[in-house]
């Protein structure tokens, strides 16, 4: 049982795409693939146990051990800075976090900036370093729509095309980060299972490098 | 053989073990009061820097502080007292935990070696960490690291502080694309991204990788450090524990008030290290006395979580009694039962969710009967 290496996957097209890649390199898991509503998925051969989980979860899963090792945006470690090492930028699901507001905006210096944003940790981060004082308004979703109904001055979210930007007249206005998916492993879990860790991280960024060429 | 009364028992024979043992080894307890002067963390605030501190005022309108930490207590008390000082201690430490929103209070034993450290001494507390997570009856490793190899690598650096930062954050999430990155941002020479980068590669099993760790030494501090870990490992080896150490530079503390040895203890299947300690030399010399110090601390929580188990009964014994029974001789049955060591539990009439090991059914006539 303990000799597996636990790893927890995001659901989705990321998810399946990290998953090709560790059965690329000897970590594969065939009936993970079948579909129907099964989570979790074990290979006695590649004595690994793989699980579906929420994107945003995944970093829970491997920080309290659940998981080794899981796969998980640079947005969330950012947002959540969860207690896990941070061991390769798979390159994989590239976008931007940015700041984002309606096309000509002027941002006001002389009141409270109103940001609203699904990340309030990274905008707080970010503003605070600029001495600027703001408003955070949490949102769950739909957060273009802030800037137009005038909840917000600005948005801060995540950019992959700006397709969705554009729809609502809204324009990027400076990057805060760049974001892709990082291989994130459990600290305790490190420390025993090392060598399999170790041997999937190197496979994994081999692959990443001639990929990337 | 019984379950509660060893359920008792048992919670705290981890604690009392432990105390024992650093008693043997020559430590002396140290008891201190719930509170201190918030102006002490305040002082030494990167000393906790991740530490959320539960603040109080006292009736004279004093900002206190629910202890969110041994050491420092230790420290700034012992300092006028003759050296070397050995304490040990056995605490509740609150710290808030801003996501949960609520306050932890967590119980910490741990030890703390004030005076001349050689390397005897350091090997002492080295195994007496070893013998702890020995004690709690899981497979367990100790990750170390020196300060003397990490921060001689970043001190050469003409970068500002923030940067530092951010790298010995980097090397303790071993994000060696991070790193990677901001060599090749700074333009720095290939020797010195080597060398940062080896942070992160050089590690493992710990005799080999303090060979490999030469390639990190850049200079006296680090050379000697080097020379240190390989005189532990060799005393490590020797008490047969080699295979319970590995070198892992991603252990990090404040480089202000850490400055040699660093370790942390981890149990398999326990998400994090339930044992952190090292060499604080510069905390001692920030309170005014030239000498050295290291110790370290166990999270008593986490392993008693780690050994629990669903105990297989209730009770050892149920006395079921007739309602007409004389209550002096159900009494007297009970105390007997319980003298001899089982928990023992009398009803007039069996609960339904009661797990017992035995039942003695007492009769109105008083006969009875086991089973």
């Amino acid at each position: 049982m303990n000799d597996y290496l636990n790893i927890a996957l995001p659901k989705g097209r990321l998810g399946e795409k990290v998953y090709s890649l560790f059965e690329s390199i000897g970590y594969g898991c065939p009936e993970l693939l079948d579909g129907g509503r099964k989570l979790i998925f074990e290979n006695a051969e590649n004595k690994v146990r793989y699980f579906w989980a929420k994107p945003s979860d995944v970093a829970i899963y491997v920080e309290r051990g659940a998981a080794d090792i899981g796969v998980v945006g640079k947005d969330i470690l950012l947002e959540y800075s969860p207690d896990v090492y941070e061991l390769c930028d798979l390159g994989f699901g590239k976008c931007k976090m940015a700041v984002a507001g309606k096309k000509g905006l002027r941002l006001p210096t002389d009141r409270t900036l109103r940001v609203a944003t699904k990340f309030s940790h990274i905008a707080w981060d970010y503003y605070s370093k600029q001495s600027r004082d703001i408003e955070i308004i949490k949102l769950n979703g739909s957060i273009e729509i802030a800037p137009l109904l005038d909840l917000s001055d600005v948005i801060v979210d995540i950019v992959e095309t700006g397709a969705t930007l554009r729809e609502n007249g809204l324009v990027p206005f400076e990057t805060i980060c760049d974001i892709s998916a990082r291989l994130v492993a459990n600290k305790a879990a490190y420390k025993f299972k090392s060598e399999s860790i170790d041997r999937l991280l190197k496979y994994t960024t081999e692959f990443v490098s001639e990929n990337t060429k | 053989m019984n379950s509660n009364v060893n359920a008792v028992r048992g919670e705290d024979d981890l604690v009392l073990g432990l105390m024992r043992l650093y008693e043997n080894y020559g430590y002396k307890k140290f008891k201190m009061r719930k509170f201190e002067k918030y102006d002490l963390y305040l002082e030494n605030k990167s000393f906790l820097r991740n530490a959320n501190i539960i603040t109080v005022t006292d009736p004279a309108g004093h900002l206190l502080a629910l202890k969110p930490d041994i050491t420092l207590s230790i420290v700034k008390n012992v300092l006028a007292a003759s050296l070397p000082q050995k304490l040990y201690y056995s605490e509740n430490i609150y710290l808030g935990d801003r996501n949960a929103g609520e306050i932890k209070e967590t119980t910490q034993v741990g030890l703390e070696y004030i005076g001349d450290l050689d390397v005897r001494a350091l090997a002492e507390i080295l195994l007496l960490a070893a013998e702890s997570l020995e004690r709690t009856g899981g497979n367990y490793r100790i990750a170390i690291s020196h300060m003397g190899i990490v921060s001689e690598i970043l001190d050469s650096l003409d970068v500002s502080e923030a940067v530092k930062d951010n790298i010995y954050h980097l090397i303790s999430d071993k994000n060696l694309h991070g790193i990677k990155d901001i060599c090749l941002s700074l333009s720095f020479s290939e020797d010195v991204t080597n060398r940062i980068c080896g942070l992160v590669t050089v590690g493992g099993e710990f005799a080999s990788a303090i060979k490999s760790a030469e390639s990190l030494v850049s200079g006296e501090v680090s050379s000697a450090s080097l020379k240190e870990l390989s005189a532990l490992s060799e005393i490590i080896t020797t008490f047969g524990l080699a295979d319970k150490f590995v070198l892992d530079f991603s252990v990090m503390n404040d480089v202000s008030y850490y400055n040699g040895l660093l370790f942390q203890g981890f149990i398999s299947g326990v998400p994090k290290a339930v044992l952190s300690g090292g060499r604080y030399d510069n905390l001692v010399r920030r309170f005014g006395c030239e000498t050295s110090a290291a110790g370290f601390a166990v999270s008593i929580d986490p392993i008693k979580e780690f050994q629990y188990s669903e105990p297989e009964f209730d009770y050892d014994v149920l006395l079921l009694y007739a309602e007409d029974c004389d209550p002096a001789k159900i009494l007297k049955l009970q105390t007997e039962i319980s003298e001899g060591g089982e928990s023992c539990i009398a009803v007039s009439s069996e609960p339904e969710w009661l797990r017992y090991r035995r039942r003695i059914i007492v009769s109105s006539d008083g006969s009875m009967k086991n089973e």
